[in-house]
Order: structure tokens, then C-alpha cells, then sequence
């Protein structure tokens, strides 16, 4: 259509505002000093004082959750994404008995309710000694990272031309040299977007996080900032704060990568 | 040169192929097995036994189907499930309609798409809790700015304490949700909205067919199949919530907001109910189960589909 | 090297019989075309001789030796994609290079021959360039290239000219056939294109739903097509094919009716069946006046081509089957003329209506 509609733009306007707006106003308020935090600031905050991020990291010593939130998510991924491309790649290009089934149990896995999981997992944990660890966090997060890649690194793949592949074995290349001569080479943009995406959703994660860790030595930045105590009221400031702090790496990630992000999301969900 | 059976031989290619697969999904099977089919399979064996951490001098005695029956007759867990069902109605219903009002704006902007890709992503990849909180605090009772809008037009003689009501306690988590997930649903979409064939709306326009028309007619029913998937991953997603509410109004005020998921968790870590707690798991993993089934069977085809 | 195959059949996990129990014998320097339309089968025939693919039943045989099993790499074939299937990531030197590499070969000879055939291919200057910088013409000698870098026992090429543009097909088909003088080599070579199979192939196998219709040298293929289709579908325009039937004549010898048609039978043991089809090409018919000839037709239309004219008609005055004759000068003529056509005695052929193949 060449004509843009008029009333398409402005409510383009109104939606885009009300998307944006919250985020806004959750920064303005965070430099916003206390005392003026439980009136209503003014829209363009006249007043700004960076005290709350200052409490954060001196007194609540945020950036132990941030590190800890890094951490886990990075492991996560690397991992479920080495495991992953493996998988993906047997389930696309090879053929043997049992590949819908294995395709059908990612996705099953994929959908179930996280909360099933924790009672097993807690007292699994536990037995282990891993409550309050890394690899307590790692381990869990892989039941839903794993499956993740798997899915976007599946329809990565379904979308790359197999003939090239096909030529290569003919070449002379046996299946795992084709694998790491030609489709890897191929495959890394799919494989980026694929790491983008499950870091994201282990940054967000909060469920876990809240079962299986103690204290703020390994709690996550979602599951710290969820439990900020105020001496007397709701510590608002620096939580906004924390919040801006926590999203910043996320915001970072989003404006560098949209497109691949946007892509993923398609092409994982709409396959067909 | 003796004839070889055809099958045997002729399958060599495909029994390397095979063994190689497994090779390859070795690692992915052993670490699904450890974190999710041994953990699913002690919930179910769990759900069937009584095991209550805060009266240990009950042992761990076998109870069939005790658990399920409390559950059943559960009225707290009645309540969860109807407050997860109505959460799920109204959320995903608004969500369809505001992604697909999104989705049309998107497509038509000629200018400044990445900026407003990036934009629309924002609420997307908050991370749930912390949007959470960031809604706890624009409803806030003193210092929300909601209240202060809405009073300022009229609309409430006075600030409300939103959270602390239980019929209003689900405006502040339907709009966090709605917030969140509307983007998401305006890409799939979006996506959705940019396969259809411009072709298609030039010859309706010379057919004599205006804008409303051209939608109705052209634009809905192509974009069914992706206004069916993104229904069934949003439904799904809702069913599951808890990172929301928990934040948000912890399931009260008492238990007006818990979510089928929180209730499991609260049964679970605060009450120690491990044997009930897994028959809750249990049932909620079978309703998903059976969503999930209702989604493969509508697009599954596409999902499942395998090309060599 | 020679190939066979022996009553290979391939049914896809879907149900689709793609390959229905074909034999084939592939003579060591032969080039053997598979020709056919799309769906018909040939290039599940190539992958199966490539090993892509395994046969349901039936055994792939490379020079007497039974190589079902194996897998590709261990073949010693080459290839040449439709769509070229180049290494995209890779420059062409790389590309070249590929196959050698995976075989361990040492780097000096790996760069000696790389030249050699990049020479012979005119293909030097951009050695260092990847695939998707090169024209379709450079891209398509690269995929030759390298498939001849290999010193392999046999070609497989499927529909290598098909991405071409008609010059450039034109050209690079003749470049194949000196190609294959020159190496020796056996190949097969598979194509939707039957002008291509005529001129390439030492034989030429025309295929049809997964089945072989006819394996033979093209000349045999086009003077003696063994059933109705594959008359109809080598040769252009293709071959006029009318229901006819045959009836008792003067004189003891049996006739061909058909619509405004009449035409002794060429030999006498021809029973009188209900239905036949008599085939006949467009350059075999000769238009005369009306009246005379075996059969009365009118003029539809006239296409000048240049070199020569298409004349299309109508039997029996226009009210019956449509039938195209070439020829070489239109002599004026014009539609709803009414004409006479003279069929060569040597040249036509009955079918059987039923089963379709050939009796005469």
C-alpha cells in the first residue's frame, strides 16, 4: 500500500509512547532524589542526584548479583549452544530412525511449566550440594536453554541449502569434516542469533534463581532486586536503579543486534 | 560376486548416518534426561506419596491417589486456576488485538523501522521481574504517576492503592503483561503482515476494494496460521506465569491473584508439601501438555515437518 | 569406469515411488544423458549413483563392484550442481582445492593442478575471488573445474547448462562435449532439455514417472521412439499423434483411417484393430493441393520463423484434431486455406492406443 494512512501514524505515535513511556519514567525516577521519589516528580525531572545508583553498589553491593547473573548466563549458553548446534545439526541433515520423536520430546520439554521442576531439582540440589552454586543455577537453566537452541538453531539450519553440503561429500569430505569445513563456516550467523537469544532468556530468568539460591553471594540481578528490603518503606530509588543497571547490558545486546533478534524470534515461531 | 541383501547393504549409508546422529545427540539426550526425565519422573512417583518436610514423623508413606483427590477439591487451587485461566482470557485476548494494531503500524512506516524495532523490543527483553516491580511502582498508592493521570482526569476522585484489592490487583499484572508480551506478538505478526503478496491489495484496489476491506478480506484471514501460533505461544506463556504476580502482588492480597504456578511454589518452599506440591506439578504439566497438544496439532506440521 | 545399476528402486519416506526398478549399463567412456520431464526421476537416479541417497532395493555397481553401501567419499565421483553449489564461503582456489584436500593430497600437486584446471577453464583471474563475485558462466566452470580437478573415475552432472542463458547454453554445451573427448571420462549427465540430450549423448535414456522408458543412441530414439511418449517428447515441435483405426482396404491391404485421413498401412500383417495412434513429425509432412495427399485439412495458423515455417491445421476440413507441419517455404500459404498433407511412407509410426508402444 502507498498511501500511509493517517490514522495508522498517530496511533503508531500512541503506541510507541506507551511502550516507551514506563521505561522512561522509571529512569527519570531513579535519579530523582528520595525525598521527591514519593511525590510525583515532575515529567522532566528538574532535580537529579545519582544517590540511589551510589547506594546500590556501595551499600547493597549490586554488582555482586550482576556478576553472578553474567556468570550463569554465559555458562549457560556456551554450553547449551556447543550441545545444541550438535544436536541441530544431526536433526536436520541426517537421517535415522526416531527424529520426529527426538523433535517432539525438544519441543515437549520446551513447554512444560518450569515450576514442575523445582521440587526434584531442590532436593536434588541439595543432595548434591549445589543450593547457592554456579553449577546449581547452570544445570537447572539448561532445561530450558538447551531446548531453546535446539529449536532456533534447527530452523537456522533447515534454511541453509543442503546442495552445498552435498558437494562437499562428494568432495570427498566424510559427515564431520562436511560439519566443520562447511556448515559451521555457514551456520554462525544462525549460531550468533541462537547465543543472543538463550543469554537473554537466562538473564531474565527468575524462578529458578529464587529456589535454588540462599543469599545475595549468588542470587541473580532479577532475584536481588525482587528482594531489597527498605528500613522503613519500599526502597523505590534503588530499585529503579537496580532495574537500570540490570537492563543496561539487555538494552546494549537489543540495539546492537535487533535485526538478528528479530529474525530468531520470526523464524523460530512461524516455521512454515 | 555374491548378491548382497538389498536392504542390508543398500541401509549401510543410512546405520552411519544413524550412528553419527546419536553421537551428536548424546550430550543433548544425557542432559535432558538429568535435568528434566529423571526430575519429571521423581515428581510423578513423588505426587503419589505423602511427604510433608514440616512433619517429618509421617514418613513417606504410599498414597495412590490421595493428592490428586485433594487437589481436585482443593478450593485454593480452584481458585488458582480460575484466576490463571481469566489472567490467561484477557491478557492474550489483548495482546492479539495490540500486537496486531502494532504490527499494521509497523508495516506501514515508511521511515525509522529499526529505531522502532528497537523501541518495541525494550519492554520484550526487561526481564520480568524487574518490569514487575517497575509497574509495582507506577501503581504505586503515593507515588505512582497512574494514580496521578488518573486523577488528574478525572477518572478516580482519589489515588487508589491498586495492589492491595483484590478485583484491581489484576489491572496492575494484565497491563505488565500486556506491556511486555504485546511487542512480541506484534513481530510474529509482523512477520506474518510482510509475507503477504502486495500484489494481492493492487488488485483488490482496482477490484474497488477500500482500506477496511482490503483488511477484512485480504490481511486477516492470511495472517490466521501466525495469529494462531503467536495465540498458542502466549497461552502457553500465560498458563505458566509466576514471575509477574509474585512480584507484582506475591498472589494476594491473601490469595486473590495466585496463579496456578504460584501456588505450586508457595505449597512447595513455603509449606513443604513436597507430595502435594508434585501432584499440583503434575497436574499443571498435564494441561500444559494437552495445550501444547491443541498447538502441534494446528501448527505442527510446519514444525515437525522434515525435509530429507 | 563402467556403472550399473540393477533394478534399483527408490520410495521416499512419504510413500513416493520416485525410481521404479531401473537397470541401466554405464560402458567406461560413455556419456549417457537421462532425459525427462521434471518429476520423472533422473536426478534421484544421479544421487543414488552419487550415494546421497540409498536405493530401497536394487544395487548401484561401479565397474562390477558392488559400492551400494558406500558412502559418498568413498565413490571417487564428481559432481556438478544444478545450482552449481559452490562453497560460498571459500575463494575459487579454495573451492577447487576442496576435494584434494580432503583426500590428503600434497599441497604442491594440490596448487599445480588447481592452476592447470583453471587454465584450461579460463578461469585464472579470479582464483582469488569467492563465488558469489563471479558470473553465472564463471560460476558454472568453477563447479566443472571442480569436478575435473579430482582426476575422478566418472561425472555425475545434474542439469549443468539449465542456470544458463540460451547463448551461453549454447556454448558451454559444446565446451562439454569437447570436454568429454578430451578426458575419456564416463559421465552421466541429466537433463530436462532434449535438444541437449540429442546432440551430447553417446546414448540417451528417457525417463518417465521414476521408469525408463528407452535406453539408445539419440539417432534410434528419434527414428524409432519405442512408445508414444517418448515420440512425443524428443524432437521439436514434437511429434503429431492422431487416434486412428485400421480397416480392411482394397485390394487386401489394410488402411489407417482417421479424421479427413487416409493412409495405406505400411505392411500387410497389420489386423484390424479398434484404436491405434499413428505418429507423425511436422518435417514429414508435405502440403499439397487438396484433394490429393492422405489427408484434408484447413490452415489455422502460420508462423514464419525465418529458416522455416510452422503451419498449423486442423484435420477434416477444421473439425477435427489439431496437427503442426514444418516446412521450409510457406508458399503463400494462409489460414482457412484448405490443403492436402502428404505423409513420408518411411517416416511414420503406430502406437499402440492402449498400452502405447510402438508397433510399426
Amino acid at each position: 500500500m502507498t498511501a500511509k494512512p493517517r490514522p495508522l501514524s498517530v496511533l503508531r505515535l500512541l503506541l510507541v509512547f506507551g511502550f516507551v513511556f514506563p521505561v522512561y519514567w522509571a529512569i527519570a525516577s531513579s535519579f530523582a532524589p528520595e525525598a521527591r521519589l514519593f511525590d510525583v516528580p515532575p515529567v522532566v525531572p528538574t532535580d537529579v542526584t545519582v544517590d540511589h545508583y551510589r547506594a546500590l553498589f556501595e551499600e547493597r553491593q549490586f554488582w555482586l548479583p550482576m556478576r553472578n547473573s553474567l556468570v550463569v548466563a554465559g555458562s549457560t549458553t556456551a554450553l547449551a549452544i556447543v550441545v545444541g548446534t550438535l544436536a541441530a545439526y544431526a536433526l536436520t541433515r541426517l537421517r535415522f530412525r526416531g527424529r520426529t520423536l527426538v523433535l517432539a520430546g525438544v519441543l515437549a520439554v520446551s513447554m512444560l511449566p518450569q515450576v514442575s521442576l523445582v521440587p526434584p531439582l531442590y532436593l536434588a540440589l541439595r543432595a548434591g550440594g549445589l543450593i547457592n552454586s554456579y553449577t546449581g543455577l547452570v544445570l537447572p537453566y539448561l532445561s530450558f536453554a538447551l531446548p531453546l537452541s535446539i529449536w532456533l538453531l534447527v530452523g537456522y539450519l533447515r534454511q541453509l541449502p543442503a546442495e552445498v553440503e552435498d558437494a562437499a561429500l562428494i568432495d570427498g569430505a566424510s559427515r564431520l569434516q562436511a560439519l566443520w569445513h562447511i556448515v559451521l563456516p555457514l551456520a554462525w550467523p544462525g549460531v550468533a542469533t541462537a547465543a543472543i537469544l538463550t543469554f537473554l532468556y537466562c538473564w531474565n530468568e527468575f524462578l529458578f534463581a529464587l529456589s535454588f539460591t540462599l543469599g545475595p553471594e549468588r542470587y541473580t540481578a532479577p532475584v536481588a532486586i525482587a528482594l531489597f528490603r527498605g528500613r522503613y518503606q519500599v526502597p523505590w530509588g534503588e530499585i529503579l536503579a537496580a532495574a537500570v543497571v540490570t537492563t543496561l547490558p539487555v538494552v546494549a545486546v537489543v540495539v546492537a543486534f535487533e535485526r538478528r533478534i528479530v529474525e530468531g524470534l520470526t523464524a523460530g515461531a512461524m516455521k512454515g | 560376486m555374491s548378491p548382497a541383501a538389498p536392504a542390508g547393504n543398500a541401509a549401510r549409508v543410512d546405520v552411519e548416518d544413524t550412528r553419527l546422529a546419536w553421537g551428536l545427540l548424546s550430550p543433548t539426550v544425557v542432559v535432558l534426561a538429568l535435568v528434566v526425565g529423571f526430575p519429571l519422573a521423581w515428581t510423578l512417583w513423588e505426587s503419589l506419596h505423602v511427604h510433608d518436610l514440616r512433619m517429618p514423623w509421617l514418613g513417606y508413606p504410599f498414597a495412590g491417589l490421595a493428592n490428586y483427590r485433594d487437589a481436585v477439591a482443593d478450593p485454593r487451587f480452584r481458585a488458582a486456576i480460575a484466576h490463571t485461566a481469566f489472567f490467561a482470557a484477557v491478557s492474550v485476548s489483548l495482546e492479539l488485538v495490540g500486537g496486531l494494531a502494532l504490527a499494521l503500524t509497523m508495516h506501514h512506516a515508511t521511515r525509522g523501522r529499526a529505531l522502532l524495532r528497537v523501541l518495541v523490543l525494550l519492554p520484550w527483553a526487561i526481564p520480568t521481574a524487574v518490569s514487575g516491580l517497575l509497574w509495582r511502582f507506577l501503581f504505586d498508592g503515593q507515588a505512582g504517576i497512574v494514580n496521578a493521570i488518573f486523577v488528574g482526569a478525572h477518572l478516580l476522585d482519589r489515588s487508589h492503592v491498586w495492589l492491595v484489592d483484590p478485583t484491581m490487583a489484576w489491572v496492575p499484572i494484565i497491563t505488565a503483561d500486556v506491556w511486555k508480551s504485546t511487542p512480541f506478538v506484534a513481530l510474529l505478526l509482523l512477520a506474518g503482515l510482510q509475507s503477504v503478496d502486495e500484489s494481492l491489495y493492487d488488485a483488490a484496489r482496482i477490484d474497488g476494494a477500500g482500506p477496511w476491506r482490503q483488511f477484512v478480506e485480504i490481511t486477516l484471514p492470511l495472517l490466521m496460521p501466525a495469529v494462531v501460533v503467536a495465540a498458542a505461544f502466549r497461552a502457553l506463556d500465560a498458563f505458566r506465569v509466576f514471575d509477574l504476580i509474585y512480584v507484582l502482588t506475591g498472589g494476594g492480597p491473601g490469595t486473590a491473584t495466585e496463579s496456578v504456578s504460584l501456588y505450586t511454589f508457595s505449597a512447595l518452599l513455603q509449606r513443604l508439601r513436597f507430595g502435594y506440591a508434585s501432584a499440583l506439578s503434575v497436574i499443571a504439566f498435564a494441561a500444559t501438555f494437552v495445550l501444547g497438544l491443541v498447538y502441534v496439532r494446528f501448527a505442527g506440521k510446519h514444525l515437525l515437518r522434515v525435509d530429507r | 569406469m563402467s556403472i550399473g545399476l540393477d533394478r534399483i528402486t527408490k520410495v521416499f519416506a512419504n510413500g513416493r515411488v520416485a525410481v521404479r526398478d531401473v537397470a541401466l549399463e554405464i560402458a567406461d567412456g560413455e556419456l549417457l544423458v537421462l532425459v525427462g520431464p521434471s518429476g520423472c526421476g533422473k536426478s534421484t537416479v544421479l544421487r543414488l549413483v552419487a550415494g546421497l541417497e540409498a536405493p530401497t532395493s536394487g544395487r548401484i555397481l561401479i565397474d562390477g563392484r558392488d559400492m551400494t553401501g558406500v558412502p559418498p567419499h568413498a565413490r571417487d565421483l564428481a559432481m556438478v550442481f544444478q545450482s552449481y553449489a559452490l562453497y560460498p564461503h571459500k575463494t575459487v582456489a579454495e573451492n577447487l582445492a576442496f576435494g584434494l584436500r580432503m583426500r590428503a593430497v600434497d599441497r604442491a600437486v594440490i596448487d599445480e593442478r588447481v592452476r592447470a584446471v583453471a587454465a584450461a577453464l579460463r578461469i585464472e583471474q579470479v582464483l582469488d575471488q569467492k563465488p558469489s563475485q563471479l558470473s553465472g558462466g564463471q560460476r558454472q566452470r568453477v563447479a566443472l573445474g571442480r569436478a575435473i580437478v579430482r582426476e575422478p573415475r566418472a561425472f555425475l552432472l545434474d542439469e549443468p547448462l539449465s542456470n544458463l542463458d540460451p547463448q551461453l547454453r549454447f556454448d558451454t554445451r559444446a565446451e562439454l562435449g569437447h570436454l568429454h573427448r578430451r578426458l575419456r571420462a564416463t559421465m552421466i549427465h541429466v537433463t530436462h532439455d532434449q535438444e541437449e540430450a540429442m546432440t551430447l549423448g553417446d546414448r540417451i535414456a528417457v525417463m518417465r514417472d521414476g521408469s525408463v522408458e528407452q535406453v539408445a543412441a539419440p539417432l534410434e530414439v528419434y527414428e524409432r521412439p519405442a512408445n508414444r511418449f517418448v515420440a512425443a517428447f524428443v524432437g521439436s515441435p514434437s511429434m503429431n499423434l492422431l487416434d486412428v483405426t485400421v480397416v480392411p482396404g482394397a485390394g487386401g491391404r489394410p488402411m489407417v483411417k482417421g479424421p479427413g485421413l487416409s493412409i495405406e498401412a505400411p505392411s500387410m500383417d497389420l489386423e484390424a484393430r479398434s484404436t491405434l495412434v499413428l505418429g507423425v513429425r511436422p518435417r514429414d509432412i508435405a502440403i499439397v493441393a487438396p484433394g490429393r495427399g492422405d489427408a484434408l485439412a484447413r490452415i489455422d495458423l502460420v508462423e514464419p520463423l525465418g529458416h522455416e515455417v510452422v503451419v498449423r491445421a486442423r484435420l477434416d476440413e477444421g473439425r477435427g484434431p489439431g496437427i503442426t507441419i514444418v516446412v521450409g517455404d510457406g508458399q503463400g500459404r494462409a489460414p482457412a486455406e484448405a490443403v492436402g498433407l502428404q505423409f513420408r511412407r518411411d517416416r511414420f509410426h503406430l502406437f499402440d492406443a492402449g498400452s502405447g508402444a510402438r508397433i510399426m
